[in-house]
């Protein structure tokens, strides 16, 4: 049962076009909201006058700041944006009023007659100027938001000590996460008469906890559903629509119905870090490695979200699963009026990486080594010291993968380096990169989850769990970890999950649902089998908790409890007409632990490889003065079926981890990270240029083509 | 009132610029399509009309007057449609889903010849990295193939349909309305459409001889010319640029007509017609008149088009026919992308450099560079004077910076794709001439 590929309980529904999901919800008597962005990067409010808007059409309520019960101000790790804002706006998406209407079409118009007026504030758009003295301060404290310095170790003396020494300056793209289902949900006062939320989200506790203190009520008056919804992938953790649907209930008492359109899902929401990144490391003249430093600034945009997490989660992972003499790195996140980052499958590891695995097969060129040997023989042991500086206990299981990999038809030998373009025009090349991903929420940070299991008196069996399926089919495999516990099939566990009504499982991210949440359910799953083999009759629940042992906190969120490992090989074509990388064939092998769902795995790798060759060579967003301009999937460029080779390998090579009792790994973020510097070491290979801006695009490409093939 | 049928029942509906997805979801509650973008880029929508795949939402209700609509409701019940969710569902490439019910009905629309990466361009995945998407439905079957051209929705005869037109200047033409819905946003509503569907009037849906020379007709829509073996035989240029014209579903809607009339800079079909030398003929209640491609696209988004008259097809002039002609399009991905730039290359015999070529998205219109056409017309074929003729059309075009690329980029390449076409284009030439 563990083990096994299953269909997933929802897929055929979802399929046959049966599952409803959030932007499908209705009720009756619903009103509609749209809400006034601010549409530029920083202004005062001089003041907003709704006496037009109010009385148009269809309008039912047009609400601002001062229509907020409660606390006008939310916040992940510290309250800081505000719902509606009241005098001054920090990036183009702040939300400055909010329409209630009868439908969409009469709320949208009304926006537009909304006037406000701005005093323009001189915008921050440069995350390197943040810091400088005359900088705009945008964050409520200036604009240093989190700052770490981590490592251990003379790091000068060792870099000077090196035979060679690598350095690469580079910055990263602000990927937008385009989930094909938008920010979405509906919301209505319940029976209990409760504010009631059904939306998309990824932890309905921790929106409950912000929406209590908007509307100034008890936690128990605030009632979050998170059904599963059309993708998130980190996207969906900071309040979207929440806030406002229960603002608009709470205002008008009528069920209320709030989906952003594309333009506003990509234009305001949050997206993933942008980071400028400086990386030196050395090795000494046999190939060892000496020191490692980072220099990593994080433009975390105009509010804290996940800021901080993100830029400790890339400084715990920026020096690799390598061993080093002395290791040095530093961050900042940094506010800005650039828009608001948080977290994105990777969390700040696709980032980092780019500098690590860039620079060992650099560095494995100085010494006329072979860039996987070169790697092996650098490679942490459990016990090592990291580059942040704390010890990773368990094996680094990476040699069982390389095993593995030289049988690969990528990496089997190593090509030569080439300038010759084959027939068709194209210049073709393979890369690699090493990867490591650590999972769950890092020290300090994991509370954790619970989980029911329940027999009911017609001897059904129900889990009960608050985690939200944001597409990647936990849910699924906790029905087959409770199943293969209690002796059933996976189906036979019936679902009442994802809602503040539910057991704390906590939030669905970190890729922890099946390392922490998975434990927790095999747990309650077996003291449940212990009873019904006592014989007990009746109906039957057992609550288990499972939180993950920390034997030492670097700082808040460092280190993870555990790490995932990856190789990724591509082999990429460059058409030396235009520049154009194509992808032609990619392979990945895995360790994932003990695996539930094979199916389910493998389809988080090829998922996360899509998003990987999207962060690599085509997504970021183009701005004006904070605008954001492709803010369509007209023009923020998705990879589409023809842009994935068909020619997708994942090989499962696995060793069940020691950090907890199924001997799980977290997997869903591995797989998007290493495709960026896998290509970057193949488009390295064959022009012998390292670039200095992520996405690569052809326009990037092009001169330094031309150059090298002149 | 509109009256279609709808998963094999009448539905009527008040006239209301609205889209079928709209109708779909906010009326009729069926909310299998699913709105992932709104402008034809995602396929969440996907439904088929008269047994095609298209985006519900670039259909407007004013053009499903007596049509066929089939939703991922009553399709999935089918055999064929419970065959694919179901090798969806088991293969593992059903993540989150929102992408699902589109991708259903992609597939069971397609062409029957479409492997899963033809048949999916316009279903964006951003979950399963299609992996497993693809390989499920390499044994999935299709829905039997129903391709007529002309539906049975005309009626109108033309010269009613043209004085309707020239009396109400206000009425705005649609044909596939996947430019227009996507141009009219939310204002969609305020505008008076005139469904080209309506005209019963054949010629503009099908190609044609006429004195040696090929008409093609506004309304055919792409995926008819990717498909035509009269096209691919003659034009097979307008084959190529087909293939690249967004997704299937677009193509499915999307005609040459549109393209036309619509004139952006990045319309695919613009610079293949100015190369083949082709002339637009132009219909009014008053009488027709023809002028060649070039001269009808005046800027960005104008045409000589006059109020009340409708483009009812293109003559490509025998000399071009049959001719080498190469098509290439460089976008930002590899399909369903909006051009950086293109360029269109054909042999002309009797034209003294040989070739006529104009290039897409470098100018406010299809840029046939005069002075590099000259300069061809000496007879030098070696690398060192293509190069100077590629490098005065690098001179001649004027690309701009923009969101999609830099001028800079669009002017090098448009230099390499020039040397490209030229090489491959005079060794065909020269092959044939031998020959
Ligand atoms: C997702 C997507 C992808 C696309 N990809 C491409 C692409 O790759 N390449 C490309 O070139 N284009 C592309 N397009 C644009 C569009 O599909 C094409 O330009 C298409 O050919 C337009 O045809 P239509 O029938 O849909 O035009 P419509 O939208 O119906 O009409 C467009 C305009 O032309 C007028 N018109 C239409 N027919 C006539 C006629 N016979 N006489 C007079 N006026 C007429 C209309 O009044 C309107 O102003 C894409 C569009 C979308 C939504
Ligand atoms: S909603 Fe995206 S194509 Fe129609
Ligand atoms: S499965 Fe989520 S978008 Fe395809």
């Amino acid at each position: 049962m563990i083990g096994q590929s299953i269909q997933k309980w929802d897929a055929l529904d979802k399929a046959r076009g049966a599952f409803p999901y959030p932007s499908d919800l209705y009720r009756d008597r619903c009103v509609h909201l749209r809400v006034l962005r601010a549409g530029r990067a920083h202004a005062r409010i001089v003041s907003i006058n709704t006496n037009v808007a109010r009385q148009a059409s269809g309008v039912v309520r047009v609400l601002t700041h001062a229509d907020i019960p409660g606390l006008n101000r939310f916040g992940l790790i510290a309250p800081d944006q505000p719902v509606l804002c009241h005098d001054r706006v920090r990036f183009c998406g702040d939300a400055v009023a909010l329409v209630v209407a009868e439908s969409e079409q009469e709320a949208r118009h009304a926006c537009k007659l909304i006037h406000v007026e701005y005093e323009d504030l001189p915008a921050l758009l440069d995350a390197r100027q943040a810091l400088a003295p005359d900088a705009p301060q945008i964050g409520p404290d200036g604009n240093l938001c989190h700052e770490v310095d981590l490592g251990f170790g003379d790091v000068d003396a060792a870099l000077a000590d090196s035979a060679h020494v690598v350095r690469l300056t580079y910055s990263t793209g602000r990927q937008e996460h385009a989930f094909l289902e938008p920010e979405a949900g509906i919301a209505w006062r319940d029976e209990k008469q409760r504010i009631a939320i059904t939306c998309g989200g990824q932890n309905p506790f921790a929106d409950q906890k912000q929406i209590a203190a908007i509307l100034g009520v008890p936690l128990e008056q605030v009632h979050v559903s998170h059904p599963p919804m059309g993708g998130a992938f980190g996207g969906k953790e900071d309040l979207n629509v929440q806030a406002h649907l229960a603002l608009a209930v709470h205002a008008t008492g009528r069920p209320a119905r709030y989906v952003y359109e594309r333009e506003e899902s990509i234009g305001y929401s949050v997206k993933r870090h942008r980071f400028e990144v400086d990386v030196a490391v050395g090795c000494d003249a046999t190939g060892r490695l000496t020191g490692f430093r980072a220099g990593l600034l994080a433009d975390t945009g105009a509010y804290m979200t996940l800021g901080p997490a993100v830029l400790v989660l890339a400084a715990e992972h920026a020096s690799g699963p390598y061993r080093f003499q002395a290791s040095r790195i530093q961050g900042k996140a940094v506010h800005t009026n650039t828009g608001n980052a948080s977290a994105f499958r990777g969390f700040g590891n696709p980032q980092v990486i780019l500098g690590i695995e860039q620079a060992m097969d650099a560095l494995a060129a100085k010494c006329g080594q072979n860039p996987i040997e070169f790697r092996v023989q650098n490679l942490l042991r459990g016990g090592d010291r990291a580059g942040a500086g704390h010890i990773v206990r368990n094996d680094v299981t990476l040699p069982r993968l390389i095993a593995a990999a030289r049988n690969g038809p990528l990496l089997r030998a190593p090509e030569a380096e080439t300038l010759r373009p084959d027939e068709d025009g194209r210049l073709r090349a393979t890369g690699f990169a090493f990867v490591w991903q650590g999972f769950g929420l890092g020290a300090g940070a994991e509370p954790g989850s619970s989980v029911t299991l329940r027999r009911d008196a017609n001897g059904q069996f129900w889990l009960d769990c608050s985690s939200a399926d944001l597409g990647e089919g936990n849910l699924s495999a906790f029905q087959q970890i409770a199943a293969s516990m209690l002796g059933c099939a996976a189906h036979d566990i019936g679902l009442d999950s994802g809602s503040t009504d539910n057991t704390n499982s906590w939030s669905t991210n970190a890729s922890r649902s099946v390392v922490v949440t998975g434990n927790a359910v095999a747990k309650a799953a077996r003291q449940l089998a212990v009873r019904i083999d006592a014989g007990e009759n009746g109906a039957l629940a057992e609550t288990a908790h499972f939180a993950p042992d920390f034997p030492e906190k670097l700082t808040l969120g460092a280190p993870h409890v555990g790490y995932s490992y990856g190789i990724q090989a591509v082999r990429i074509a460059l058409d030396t007409a235009t520049a154009n990388v194509t992808v032609e064939e990619v392979e990945t092998w895995l360790d994932a632990g003990t695996v539930i769902n094979p199916d389910g795995v493998t389809g988080q790798i090829e998922g996360g490889l899509a998003q990987g060759l999207g962060f690599a060579l085509s997504e970021d967003l183009v701005q004006h003065e904070g605008r954001v301009l492709n803010n369509r999937f007209s023009s923020y460029i998705l990879p589409t079926i023809r842009d994935v080779p068909v020619d997708v390998r994942v090989h499962l090579i696995n060793h069940p981890d020691a950090s907890n009792p199924l001997g799980a790994r977290g997997i869903a973020e591995v797989g998007l990270t290493p495709a960026a510097p896998a290509i970057a070491n193949a488009l390295a290979r064959c022009l012998g240029h390292r670039f200095e801006q992520f996405p690569i695009t052809p326009e990037a490409i092009l001169p330094v083509m031309e150059n090298a093939l002149s | 009132m509109i009256t279609f049928q709808l998963n094999d029942a009448p539905v009527r509906i008040a006239h209301g610029g609205k889209t079928l997805l709209q109708v779909l979801r906010d009326d009729l509650h069926l909310s299998g399509a699913k709105t992932g973008c709104g402008e034809g880029e995602c396929g969440a929508c996907t439904v088929l009309v008269d047994g095609r795949p298209v985006c519900s939402c670039l259909v407007v209700t004013e053009t499903l007057q007596g049509a066929t609509v089939t939703t991922i409701e009553a399709l999935a019940w089918t055999p064929t449609g419970a065959e694919i969710c179901s090798a969806l569902a088991r293969a593992g490439g059903v993540q989150c889903g929102f992408c699902t019910p589109g991708i259903v009905m992609a597939w069971a629309g397609r062409h029957r010849d479409d492997t899963p990466d033809d048949a999916l361009e316009g279903n964006l995945c951003r979950c399963t990295g299609y992996v497993k998407i693809r390989a499920a439905l390499e044994q999935a079957p299709c829905l039997p193939q129903h391709r007529g051209t002309v539906s049975g929705k005309a009626d109108l005869s033309l010269q009613d349909g043209l004085a309707r037109l020239a009396q109400n200047p206000e009425l705005v033409p649609i044909a596939g309305g996947t430019d227009l819905v996507v141009r009219a946003g939310h204002a969609l509503g305020a505008l008076r459409l005139f469904s080209l569907e309506r005209l019963d009037a054949p010629e503009l849906h099908q190609v044609f001889w006429e004195d040696g020379n090929l008409v093609i007709g506004a309304l055919m829509r792409w995926q008819d010319i990717l498909h035509n073996p009269v096209i691919a035989r003659f034009v097979p240029i307008l084959r190529d640029v087909a293939h690249g014209v967004g997704s299937p579903q677009v193509r499915n809607a999307a005609t040459i007509g549109g393209n036309v009339a619509t004139a952006s800079p990045a319309g695919d079909g613009l610079p293949a017609l100015v190369a083949l030398q082709a002339h637009v003929r132009l219909i009014h209640r008053d009488g027709c008149r023809e002028m060649p491609v070039a001269a009808f696209i005046t800027g960005a988004g104008r045409t000589q088009r006059r109020a009340g008259e409708l483009i009812a097809g293109f003559v490509i002039p025998a000399k071009c026919l049959g001719q080498p002609q190469l098509f290439t399009k460089v976008g930002p991905r590899r399909a369903q992308a909006i051009s950086k730039l293109s360029l269109a290359t054909v042999g002309v015999p009797d034209d003294p450099a040989g070739i006529s070529f104009a290039f897409g998205a470098v100018g406010p219109v299809p840029m046939t560079c005069p002075k590099a056409h000259h300069s061809l017309a000496s007879g030098m074929r070696d690398d060192a004077h293509l190069n100077a003729v590629a490098d005065l059309a690098m001179s001649e075009i004027t690309p701009i910076d923009d969101m999609r690329s830099t001028a800079a980029y669009r002017r090098r390449v448009a230099g390499n794709l020039f040397m490209r076409h030229c090489r491959v284009l005079f060794s065909r030439t020269a092959r044939r001439g031998g020959g």
